[in-house]
């Protein structure tokens, strides 16, 4: 008896030893005020749907928290460092908060000192579509092993896995894309061997190899026409290396790229070339939101990586026949690199037509490491561009996509830590003005801190893909389609 | 010998536990303090509830658990081999449901040393053994379960709990069906093990007992000198491949290992970049993503490059864990003594300060770069001096040289043949070079017999020149 209370009582004595003293030091990246909480949640506007916001008092030698959540005449108070609601209870707070602003009240004795803090979060009117897909990753953009695409319902915490390591050998998958923020049509890819671009077109799974002769590779960026019948995407020889600063991290870029249109319906790769000139780069295409345009970003090829922070990205757009999948031939310049001393980055309009964003780094086409990168708004009714600096954190702000209602976008920001990435939701009204950004809330308020990937390209969606992981070990198995070059 | 007989299972039992622990503790000890390397268990719940879920959650928790007390001497070895005894016991105590004791034990050794080959496999993990293990017990306690219908309905719902707890039993990863132990391997493993916790006396002592021809050996053989100052001497000692076992690059054509290793010289010379990029892959290619080790390398970048925030998210994570927490708190921003900020300091000095973008694969603009912002990087001076003279490039090697800031027999040996390619062989340059009487003696008697001079720079420079004639 004694031996076996022995080991019940050893694991559980270190699992004390290990789990005393939590928060070691403030975080150096939390909130302001007297009470620092991560994530940071103060003054932010949020949707109405979605998850509940819970976040922890990342202080060290702080113990009684007590924190009130105040709207109208009702106010729900939760006790403890971790601020963790239940669904249910966080729901029925926020059923009627859409429009209102919610009080938070929080009390707390830290280093033996009570300490008290008020601040709020406004809850806006405009809910935010309730899908968002992004790649798993660790940092490491040379290497892979074990990735997925995942599916979050941000309204709970339900998380699936769209495609997996675990169903295709290992292969590698990225650049899960919606189209018009629909869950029922959307691509992405499996690579190596097996592999093949998966398209969801109202539900149907195609395998499509979207290669054809003459082509610089597979296609890499793009985005999908409103029509469902075509895509635009750009072929890149993509090449990563390192900078000699540390703190620079990472400079990945092209040695080559092109544009493409793929028509579906016909199995074609309409090549064009006044947009896959040999002494430019063309990358990061996407459509207009009626689809009668293409945006993209353009630069000169110089030699690299020598020459790597004089290569700059101007951002352009082109008409697109959505009859024959043509680009048109006359180019017009939204953003100039050379005006602006900037480089653009992954353009993307607004489902209302009325907005494109982008980002703008040094230099270079993976602002991804660019801690200077800064989403930009172009106002397409008045040609006007302005940088986000209002909503713009310490380190890179990038991969963006907006909600099916144009008020609400998310885009990946390594603000923080620097290494990983993580969703920011912004509300943007119809005047254009933002508000604080929040993160991608989670069931415990520590996730972030255990959590050793990053997310990559989040996109959202007004609906669920549908797909599970059964659908991509079928597609993973699935004949290719082939693709021909067009006349 | 009667008291043997009628408890030859203690016996068996004993035997197999002392020989498995001899050969993990002796003759392969490396092999779990890797695996150890590459774990991580945190000792906070909503970690917990967070990492141990889903099928196979009981077996991935034990597991870990277990494994990060393979830290410590003599604790990996005990472990293993108390689960090896554990599963030929079980298996015994199965047959012993069907068989007499001398076919039961003769099964039970067999799965013993079946589980035992496979213990000594490359990447194989603790959970393998535990699932094996537990899964035994679980047959056990279905066995002991009454009889009749009773003991399949047992089995039923045992094998339901084990799916939940341990992961199905045929699941692919559980490892390779057969293992062979490399004993050369676990000595590399070993000086890599050693490299990670910067035990470079170890290191030349390993290498000193045997040559394993490896290039990740010398990569370790060179490091440890480089940082004890005097590779310039005793670089040539050992095997060397040309400049390639000098610096690694993390490359997409390395193997994993190999990845894994380049990060340590280069975080020793300062360059933190791939230093990072090299513990992230790290972790990466680890079985379960994450790696203790790695996480101290990626908390020390951080701390050296002023990533505070980064180095905080690390070092939150090892705070909570057993043989790294006192280490994790010391090191924390905003708890860091005198001392930690003197060695932030120091190591901070030797950071490049101009950027330029590279593959890692020209190490030398790197060095020079780390050498122009810290020019007392004695490391990179000595890693620039042997990769010129490994690339047999005397011009370069000339024009890095500072003979009053690091000396070495390697060194001199080299400035002699370029004297005599200048045509300058003579005691005013033998003194202006630091050129002592012993090294130009020794240059006659390597003409003489260079045979025996098999470890010179003489040697390598002719081998060059004799394959280029060729």
């Amino acid at each position: 008896m004694t031996r076996r209370l022995l080991w019940i009582l050893i694991p559980a004595a270190l699992m004390l030893l290990g789990c005393s003293g939590r928060e070691l030091a403030d975080a150096v990246d939390g909130s302001e005020g007297p009470l620092v909480i991560w994530p940071d949640y103060k003054e932010v506007t949020v949707p109405a749907n979605i998850a509940p916001l819970n976040f922890r008092y990342a202080m060290k030698d702080i113990r009684g928290a007590k924190t009130t959540f105040t709207l109208g005449d009702r106010s729900v108070t939760l006790k403890g460092k971790e601020v963790e609601w239940r669904l249910g209870a966080w729901k029925a707070f926020m059923s009627d908060a859409a429009g209102q602003t919610v009080t938070v009240s929080a009390e707390a004795v830290v280093d033996g000192q009570r300490v008290s803090d008020q601040w709020s979060f406004y809850v806006s009117e405009d809910a935010i579509d309730g899908y968002l897909t992004y790649r798993l990753i660790e940092p490491a953009y040379q290497m892979f092993n074990e990735v997925s695409i995942m599916e979050r319902c941000i309204e709970n915490f339900d998380e699936t896995a769209i495609c997996s390591h675990e169903v295709t050998d290992n292969s590698c998958m990225n650049c899960h894309v919606h189209g018009q923020q629909r869950g029922d049509y959307s691509l992405y890819y499996i690579r190596g061997a097996g592999g093949g671009s998966i398209l969801n077109r109202d539900g149907q799974l195609r395998k499509l190899t979207l290669n054809a002769p003459g082509m610089l590779s597979g296609t890499v960026y793009g985005e999908l026409h409103p029509s469902g019948r075509f895509g635009v995407f750009s072929t890149n020889i993509i090449l990563p290396s390192f900078h000699a600063m540390a703190g620079g991290r990472m400079e990945v870029y092209d040695s080559a790229s092109d544009l493409t249109v793929a028509d579906f319906d016909n199995n074609l790769m309409i090549n064009l070339p006044h947009v896959a000139q040999p002494d430019k780069w063309e990358t990061f295409p996407c459509f207009s939101a009626d689809g009668s345009s293409v945006y993209w970003c353009v630069a000169d090829s110089l030699q690299v990586p020598q020459e790597v922070a004089q290569v700059r990205y101007d951002l352009v757009r082109a008409d697109f026949d959505a009859t024959n999948g043509h680009i048109g031939e006359q180019i017009d310049t939204v953003w100039s690199a050379q005006a602006h001393h900037g480089s653009a980055c992954h353009p993307k309009a607004s489902p209302d037509g009325r907005w494109l964003l982008f980002t703008v780094a040094d230099y270079g086409t993976f602002p991804l490491f660019h801690v200077e990168s800064t989403l930009h708004l172009v106002d397409l009714e008045t040609g006007a561009v302005r940088p986000l600096d209002e909503i713009k954190g310490d380190k890179s702000d990038t991969y963006h996509s907006w909600s099916s209602n144009s008020r609400w976008f998310v885009f990946a920001s390594k603000r923080g830590d620097g290494t990983y990435g993580k969703p920011y939701f912004c509300h943007l009204d119809a005047d254009g003005r933002t508000t604080k950004p929040f993160v991608l809330p989670q069931k415990s308020a520590h996730f972030y801190v255990y959590n050793l990937k990053s997310f990559n390209i989040p996109d959202l969606a007004s609906s669920s893909t549908g797909m599970t992981l059964r659908d991509a070990k079928r597609m993973f198995k699935a004949k290719s389609e082939p693709f021909a070059q067009a006349e | 010998m009667k008291w043997i007989k009628t408890h030859i299972g203690y016996v068996a039992a004993g035997l197999g536990l002392l020989a498995s622990f001899g050969f993990f503790q002796f003759a392969y000890p490396y092999h779990l303090m890797r695996r150890e390397q590459m774990n991580l268990f945190v000792y906070d719940w909503d970690y917990i509830r967070q990492t141990y879920r889903g099928s196979g959650w009981l077996a991935r928790f034990v597991a870990d658990f277990l494994e990060q007390f393979f830290h410590l001497p003599v604790a990996g070895p005990l472990i293993v081999a108390l689960l090896l005894v554990g599963i030929g016991a079980a298996v015994n105590r199965i047959c012993r449901h069907f068989l007499k004791e001398w076919p039961s034990l003769g099964i039970a050794a067999l799965v013993f040393v079946w589980s035992f080959l496979r213990e000594t496999g490359n990447l194989y993990i603790t959970r393998y053994t535990v699932v094996v293990l537990a899964y035994l017990s679980l047959v056990l306690l279905a066995l002991r379960c009454g009889k009749g219908w009773r003991r399949p309905v047992a089995g039923v719902l045992l094998l339901a709990v084990g799916c939940w707890a341990l992961g199905s039993p045929v699941h692919k990863y559980y490892g390779k069906a057969w293992g062979v132990p490399r004993l050369q391997y676990d000595q590399v493993i070993g000086l890599d093990v050693l490299a990670g916790r910067e035990d470079w006396d170890r290191i030349i002592k390993m290498s000193k007992r045997r040559d394993l021809r490896m290039e990740e050996s010398s990569y370790c053989y060179n490091l440890a000198h480089a940082m004890k100052g005097d590779l310039g001497d005793a670089m040539l000692n050992y095997a060397q491949n040309h400049n390639r076992t000098l610096l690694f690059t993390v490359s997409v054509d390395n193997s994993l290992f190999t990845n894994s290793l380049a990060g340590e010289a280069w975080f020793q010379l300062g360059d933190m970049t791939v230093a990072e990029q090299s513990a992230i892959c790290s972790l990466q290619a680890s079985p379960k993503h994450t790696g203790a080790r790695f996480l101290v390398r990626l908390a020390r970048v951080n701390l050296i490059s002023g990533e505070d925030a980064a180095a905080q998210k690390y070092l939150s994570l090892l705070a909570r864990t057993l043989f790294y927490r006192n280490w994790a708190r010391r090191m924390m921003p905003g708890r860091q003594d005198e001392a930690t900020r003197a060695e932030l300091a120091a190591a901070r000095s030797r950071l490049a300060r101009t950027d330029f973008v590279h593959h890692s694969n020209n190490p030398r603009r790197v060095l020079q770069t780390l050498l122009e912002a810290n020019p007392d990087n004695d490391l990179a001076r000595t890693y620039l001096l042997c990769f010129d003279l490994m690339c047999y490039n005397l011009e370069l090697f000339m024009q890095d040289y500072e003979p009053r800031m690091l000396k070495g027999r390697l060194y001199q040996e080299a400035i002699l043949i370029w004297l005599s390619q200048q045509g300058t062989l003579g005691e005013q340059y033998f003194n202006r070079y630091g050129i002592d009487k012993s090294t130009t003696s020794r240059m006659d008697w390597f003409f003489r017999n260079p045979e025996k001079y098999w470890n010179t720079y003489w040697a390598y420079y002719m081998d060059a020149l004799m394959r280029e004639e060729e």
